[in-house]
């Protein structure tokens, strides 16, 4: 193997710690040393795209932003997240009979939603139908933030594959969504007014969003790449841009315990969800 | 101990049936446990579970090993790991079992992280004093919360208004049980090992791994399973409430320099556990 065949090559644990350490000053994402080999496999496709020699030459464009979208096109390599519409229906089930008859039982006249972590829109999308089809009466914004880019647009154009749309109940298909080509389907732009997506990082993402509090802030799958530091960072800003009494939910194995105390959680039969202190 | 005992008996009657040893793994352990078993006649025996023959590959094959070839056979991971490392394996999956059995994702999640953490904590515990196998403190201490495991099957309700407790009103476990239920894990844990037949040692670990202080026998399991409990806690693998001092320490002659050794060479294991399942 010569130095220039990148497509075996692994990095030394001193290689590692460098890559991990400078994710994690960027994004507040920590990987550990179990998961090298995801990284080192992502690194190596990025360095093989850029046609660069090895990881020293890869870290130096990184380090001295000599190609200043690197950073973001690792992001987009290192987070691309599985979804799919219609994820986790016993906590879309807690939205559906407790928290939205909530806001309309107290009268309210518009919902604000954060999906925070949104990645290509399924879940945004998601829980704009669900407001549509079962809520009419109830005024609602979305917002859908994510890290990746690249994500983001392709959250806007709104294509998806039929494995994303898997779980989509048949009217509601044949109602959102336009065929594209036989298995790539397009949520239609009729229903997409009052869903918007932007790219933020969120460890930054207290200073950068000022703006209405959120009534239901979504974070699925996305604290699992956070070391403690960084999470209570995050949700101290989420628990900052929330209404009082708003509501946080988390992925099915996400937890707050030894993170904030500032949240009570909320047991229903399928799912835990948590709701802010005041 | 024999409070502990006393109130086990009447645990029994509130809590219904206990979940039973699955043949196969109670036949795997005698098995393990006999230095004259063949690994072929073990392989035979571990064969008969699909999901356990999964789950031993994945450990085989995982970062915990490093290897570069392809584990593809229950001998081949018999002898790569040691009889001693497999029956620590196949308790693993008997407690990931009863953790995934009934209720809340969340809550299993929770269950198994503090439970596989204690188990990699107790074991590099074990490894540092030398004195202990280590491959029955990764046991004791991977089953020392058993009993929440029976909670969650048999009275799952209950048990998730207890974790729901922990959280909201700053209860410890043992408190929020006690509240709901009348009773707690411990005893339950007592009465569950006792029926599916572990030693003594083990079984004396399970009760006092919340009140160490009251203990006055010699099994330095004990303190190794007490401390890797709050190990666990420290670094976050557990959602219990924990104070107190690390009076094990003393016993096991460790300095806060060991402590420090031992967390970090325990948690890329645990991570890579965490990782695989």
């Amino acid at each position: 193997m010569t130095d220039t065949d990148t497509t075996n090559k692994q990095l030394s644990l001193a290689e590692f710690k460098d890559l991990q350490d400078y994710i994690y000053q960027k994004s507040g994402m920590f990987f550990p040393v179990s998961r090298k080999n995801y990284i080192e496999q992502k690194v190596i496709k990025r360095i093989a795209t850029l046609k660069y020699e090895s990881f020293k030459d890869y870290m130096n464009i990184l380090r001295n932003e000599l190609i200043r979208t690197e950073i973001i096109n690792l992001f987009n390599e290192i987070t691309v997240n599985e979804t799919f519409f219609f994820r986790d229906l016993p906590q879309l089930e807690v939205l559906e009979k407790h928290i939205f008859p909530e806001a309309v039982a107290s009268k309210k006249s518009t919902i604000n939603i954060l999906s925070a972590g949104c990645s290509s829109g399924e879940e945004a999308y998601t829980i704009a139908i669900i407001l549509r089809e079962k809520f009419p009466q109830l005024n609602f914004n979305i917002t859908g933030i994510d890290i990746s880019d690249m994500v983001v647009a392709k959250a806007i154009r709104a294509e998806y594959s039929d494995y994303a749309v898997r779980f989509v109940p048949k009217p509601y298909m044949k109602k959102y969504f336009s065929t594209v080509t036989n298995n790539v389907f397009k949520f239609l732009d009729q229903y997409k007014t009052n869903v918007r997506f932007q790219k933020y990082n969120l460890m930054e993402f207290d200073n950068i969003h000022p703006g209405t509090p959120f009534d239901v802030i979504f974070c699925r799958y996305v604290l699992i790449y956070f070391d403690k530091d960084s999470k209570q960072k995050v949700i101290t800003s989420f628990y900052d841009k929330m209404a009082p009494n708003g509501y946080l939910i988390l992925g099915n194995s996400e937890s707050l315990f030894s993170v904030t105390s500032d949240f009570k959680m909320l047991h229903f039969p399928s799912a835990i969800i948590y709701n802010r202190r005041k | 101990m024999t409070t502990v005992m006393e109130k086990a008996r009447d645990v029994v009657a509130k809590v219904g049936e206990l979940p039973p040893i699955p043949a196969v793994i109670l036949e795997s352990m005698k098995l393990l446990n006999d230095p004259s078993s063949t690994v072929k006649k073990i392989q035979e025996q571990i064969l008969l579970d699909q999901a356990l023959t999964a789950f031993i590959l994945k450990v085989a094959n995982s970062a915990l090993y490093g290897l570069r070839k392809e584990v593809s056979t229950i001998t081949y991971a018999i002898n790569l790991m040691g009889y001693n490392t497999t029956r620590s394996i196949l308790t693993a999956y008997l407690s990931k079992n009863l953790y995934s059995s009934k209720g809340n994702k969340l809550i299993q999640t929770m269950l198994w992280k503090h439970s596989i953490s204690s188990a990699v904590f107790g074991k590099k515990i074990a490894e540092h004093i030398h004195k202990v196998n280590s491959e029955e403190a990764f046991i004791a201490s991977l089953l020392h919360d058993i009993g929440k495991g029976v909670l969650l099957k048999n009275k799952t309700d209950e048990f998730e208004r207890s974790v729901q407790m922990i959280y909201n009103d700053n209860l410890t476990s043992i408190d929020s049980e006690r509240s709901i239920l009348g009773f707690t894990h411990v005893e339950l844990g007592f009465l569950l090992m006792n029926n599916w037949r572990f030693s003594e040692n083990i079984i004396e670990t399970v009760i006092y791994h919340h009140n160490f202080q009251e203990y006055s026998g010699e099994n330095l399991l004990v303190p190794i399973v007490s401390l890797a409990n709050k190990l666990s806690h420290l670094c976050d693998y557990s959602f219990d409430k924990y104070s107190g001092e690390l009076i094990e320490l003393k016993i096991l002659n460790f300095s806060e320099d060991d402590l420090e050794e031992i967390k970090k060479k325990a948690i890329p294991e645990i991570d890579t556990f965490l990782e695989i399942f």
